[in-house]
């Protein structure tokens, strides 16, 4: 199965609507190199998206939730809240493993994320917080926003959660400014506040500092 | 522009690398992680074990 089942291009389009997991014992598979982006690591042959030390690892998680498997190759199918639909004991072709996976599909009701649309969206949010965390507020927002494009409910909430983190760093810069006003730097203050209402565009906290904009406005001319 | 793709690609493939976008299965490498993704994305779990020899 390892070698023509889980590379067939069928399996692996099919897999894209589940969560796959796989628990082999042993670290003798070998070691390849991939390349993703810039960045080069060593992954195991028969499996060569994870190491042979993380499907080696999941054997102890195997044994916990399946301990009444008793012959090899098992393919188990769950449904979302890891309840098992049914399962198949020996090898399959890759023609029998998608009927199986067509199977498990039509248990499980309503509109599915893929993993391409979950990766999407992972990395999205995962850039927005490196974003905030420089100080690249726009840039930050505006990876949320992408993701909330992304038109699912599940996606729009973890772009919203982003959103919000980014809302909560405005209101920080507001209390900043609000301090450097009362000390006196208004000047600083007002910088401070304008950069918060130009960088968190379509934030609440940008309209916040429009007003503490105009009330310092207002606090000079008085 | 092309010429240097093509080179970079002959030098991944030739000191025997692959690229990541070779269709390949996303196994999950953390069972709550797993879990929670499934719950969310609303997608069964293909769970597979097996054991050398």
């Amino acid at each position: 199965m390892e070698s023509s089942t889980y590379p067939d291009k069928k399996v692996v389009e099919k897999a894209k609507l589940f969560v796959c997991v796989v628990a082999h014992d042993g670290r003798g598979h070998g070691t390849k190199e991939v390349v993703s982006g810039r960045e080069k690591r060593a992954v195991c042959k028969t499996y060569p998206t994870i190491t042979c030390d993380d499907h080696e690892k999941m054997r102890e998680t195997s044994g916990r939730l399946f301990p009444d498997i008793n012959a090899v190759p098992a393919t188990v199918f769950c449904d979302p809240e890891g309840k098992e639909l049914f399962r198949e004991i020996g090898g399959k072709s890759a023609g029998e493993l998608t009927k199986l996976m067509d199977k498990a599909l039509e248990q499980v009701p309503g509109p599915k994320i893929s993993s391409d649309l979950w990766q999407l969206a992972e990395s999205g949010i995962a850039e927005g917080d490196r974003l905030l965390a420089e100080g690249e507020y726009a840039k930050a927002i505006a990876s949320y926003q992408k993701v909330g494009k992304l038109k699912h409910k599940p996606l729009v909430e973890m772009a919203d959660g982003g959103l919000g983190r980014a809302n909560e760093k405005g209101n920080e810069l507001i209390q900043e400014a609000t301090g450097k006003a009362e000390e006196g730097d208004v000047k600083e203050a007002r910088a401070l506040l304008q950069k918060v209402q130009r960088d968190f565009r379509g934030l609440d906290c940008s309209k916040d500092a429009a007003q503490k904009l105009k009330e310092l406005k207002e606090e000079k001319e008085e | 522009m092309a010429k240097t793709l093509w080179t970079l690609c002959t030098i991944g493939i030739s000191a025997g690398a692959a690229f990541a976008d070779d269709p390949a299965i996303p196994w999950a490498t953390d069972w709550d992680k797993a879990l929670r993704d499934a719950k969310t994305r609303n997608v069964p779990i293909m769970f597979t074990v097996h054991r050398d020899g």
